[in-house]
């Protein structure tokens, strides 16, 4: 079972994300990120996306994968909640992503994220789980 | 306790010496008093003014302002030079993502005993009429052609569309249009996320307040501001939006691959840079001028927004009601100026990160108004408490021209929203006569006054250290959000 917890970052949002495989501790990492936006569970996964990033190794591959999902939501004006890692390599990360329009009547909006940064940006295996980081500009 | 590796120059000035860690270029120079510097040292502010002095070509020191919290690359309130001529960097991560993000205070004519009875209305028409929050869209769109247009020429663009008036730019930083700008090197996405936002505010800590002139220090140089006590004011904090998150975004992947062919060993990934003098660095500097430009249209449309809907309010004209800008000045920002180093004057690229410009009395780029007293500074405080109105001073020399941005975060969102309930605070505030418009309860509890350090402190080091001097505090009247 895979997890996120927030870091405690003075002005901005860091969060550590778990997962039994990197997939998922990526997949934690994008719900780590919506999570703080807004509520995960008031975001229906009723529409579906598919994303697809490169990067030079896995830290680029996470901040290019946070800031496509950012950039994503803000031109499809969406939310998303789900997100399946079908692919991924240093180089490469092909995920479907699920969510919903933007709903200013329903949707409880907590905070904006401008985007994800490289400081502290980290993706390491820890015993037999994998854990990532990474520093969010609020 | 202040960490013992620090050494206490004067009262508000602090050393880190270049000998402290191998790497470092420059000194370490913390303004700030023992307080405000242990709490840096508990965060990871001080850990980052030690990277920042990595920086290749970086003259005289990594410098942090009295209002020093933890950033991202920089510490917030963080100010760093670096030398052109001499393969001087520069680093979107000591610009920011909110490229351009500033101030900007439009005075009027009003006294807060006459607005008082108008404050629930005007509540309700600056909520309506000033597009805010996430995702938010403005009721200006902007196409691809003219957005180039825009992007060149700033505030001048917005005043050109009827956003205004001609005299606004005389009192915006570099005249309300930042040279230098070339919108081929932004790319598509910036350009569509920038398309519905000129004139919306955003969120998070972007605001606007109305505001009253609660104290006056210096009645001469208020005085010839325009500026006196009981007076009603207006604060904007905003930036540059989706353009300037945008620009950073793909500029970072560029530096980050420019960090390995310069064959730099920065502390911190998010340091990335580039000389000045390469096509990186040139690339990046032409696209940070473009989302500087959108900061300045942007707020001079939130500018004329605010000024329509006092109009509608109180059944008068703009003359008639005295609106008038004061100044706009970014605190996010990457500017060439040429300073003295070593007694000799050297074009630097000068980096402020939540950091402002504080030009002194007698300073050739000042607008004839402030000749004699020196740039107006603005700094918005919290929503509880006050913001205050500085102005430059000739031994802010030592700073490139700097002073503090704001008063700086004290807690993490988190431990905010763990301490703080959004409603009993709206509750406290309007006992205060404080009327808050927010888009959330959560957000109203993470930018609550005890999240944040006192401003008052922060304004008073900056005028202990020589940095700038007060002019006037302001009271916050009414609040909005994102």
């Amino acid at each position: 079972m895979g997890s996120f917890r927030y870091l405690d970052h003075t002005a901005d949002m860091g969060f550590v994300a778990r997962g039994e495989t990197l997939n998922e501790a990526f997949e934690e990492a994008a719900k780590a990120l919506f999570n703080f936006i807004i509520d995960l569970k008031r975001v229906k996964p009723e529409k579906e996306l598919q994303i697809s990033v490169e990067g030079d190794d896995y830290e680029s591959l996470l901040f290019n994968w946070l800031n496509e999902l950012l950039f994503q939501a803000e031109h499809h004006r969406m939310f998303f909640s789900q997100f399946k890692i079908e692919y991924l390599t240093p180089r490469r990360l092909k995920a479907t992503v699920w969510g919903e329009t933007m709903d200013r009547k329903r949707h409880q909006v907590n905070n904006e994220v401008k985007a994800c940064t490289y400081h502290l940006l980290r993706v390491e295996k820890k015993g037999d789980n994998y854990e990532v980081q990474a520093v969010c500009d609020v | 306790m202040k960490p013992d590796y620090l050494i206490q120059e004067s009262t508000f000035k602090f050393i880190i010496k270049k000998s402290f860690r191998a790497g470092m270029r420059v000194d370490g120079v913390i303004y700030a008093d023992e307080e405000l510097v242990a709490q840096a040292d508990r965060d990871r502010a001080l850990e980052q003014v030690i990277n920042v002095a990595f920086l290749p070509g970086i003259v005289r020191a990594s410098m942090a302002m009295p209002d020093i919290h933890w950033g991202y690359g920089f510490p917030i309130g963080g100010v760093a030079a670096t030398e052109i001529e001499k393969g001087g960097v520069i680093s979107p991560g000591g610009v920011g993502f909110d490229i351009s993000c500033g101030v900007r205070l439009i005075k009027t004519t009003l006294n807060a005993f006459e607005i008082e009875k108008h404050l629930e209305t005007l509540a309700r028409a600056l909520a309506s009429e000033i597009p805010k929050g996430v995702g938010s869209r403005g009721k200006i769109r902007v196409k691809r052609k003219e957005m180039e247009e825009l992007m060149v020429k700033g505030a001048k663009w917005a005043v050109e569309r009827g956003f205004g008036s001609q005299q606004d730019l005389e009192y915006i930083e570099e005249k309300g249009v930042m040279e230098g700008a070339n919108p081929d090197l932004v790319s598509p996405r910036a350009f569509e996320r920038g398309e519905d936002q000129p004139g919306t505010l955003g969120a998070g800590n972007h605001f606007l307040e109305v505001q009253e002139v609660e104290e006056v220090y210096r009645a001469e140089i208020a005085d010839k501001m325009g500026i006196f006590k009981g007076q009603v004011v207006v604060m904007i904090h905003s930036g540059s939006r989706g353009v300037g998150h945008q620009i950073c975004t793909d500029f970072l992947r560029v530096m980050d691959m420019a960090v390995r062919k310069y064959g730099y060993d920065l502390p911190d990934r998010q340091l990335a840079c580039a000389p000045v003098n390469s096509p990186e660095g040139n690339n990046y500097y032409q696209a940070m001028a473009c989302a500087v430009n959108y900061a300045l249209a942007n707020r001079q449309c939130l500018g004329f927004l605010v000024s329509e809907v006092l109009e509608k309010v109180f059944g008068q004209g703009a003359e008639k009601l005295g609106i008038n800008l004061l100044y706009d000045v970014s605190h996010n920002i990457a500017k060439f100026e040429k300073h003295e180093v070593n007694g000799e004057l050297k074009q630097l690229c000068v980096h402020r990160k939540g950091a402002t410009r504080a030009l002194p009395p007698g300073h050739p780029e000042l607008p004839a108004a402030f000749k004699e007293t020196g740039q107006p500074v603005i700094i918005p405080g919290d929503m509880g408490r006050a913001s205050y109105l500085l102005v430059g001073t000739k031994q802010g020399k030592e700073t490139f021209y700097s002073t503090c941005h704001g008063a700086g975060r004290l807690l993490s969102r988190k431990q905010a929203k763990k301490s703080i309930r959004g409603e009993k605070l709206r509750q406290e505030l309007e006992e205060k006569g404080i009327r808050v418009v927010a888009g959330s309860t959560a957000l109203l509890a993470e930018e609550a006054p005890q999240a944040y350090k006192d401003v008052s402190k922060v304004v008073e080091i900056c005028e202990g250290a020589g940095l700038s001097l007060k002019v006037a505090r302001l009271r916050p009247l009414l609040v909005v959000k994102g």
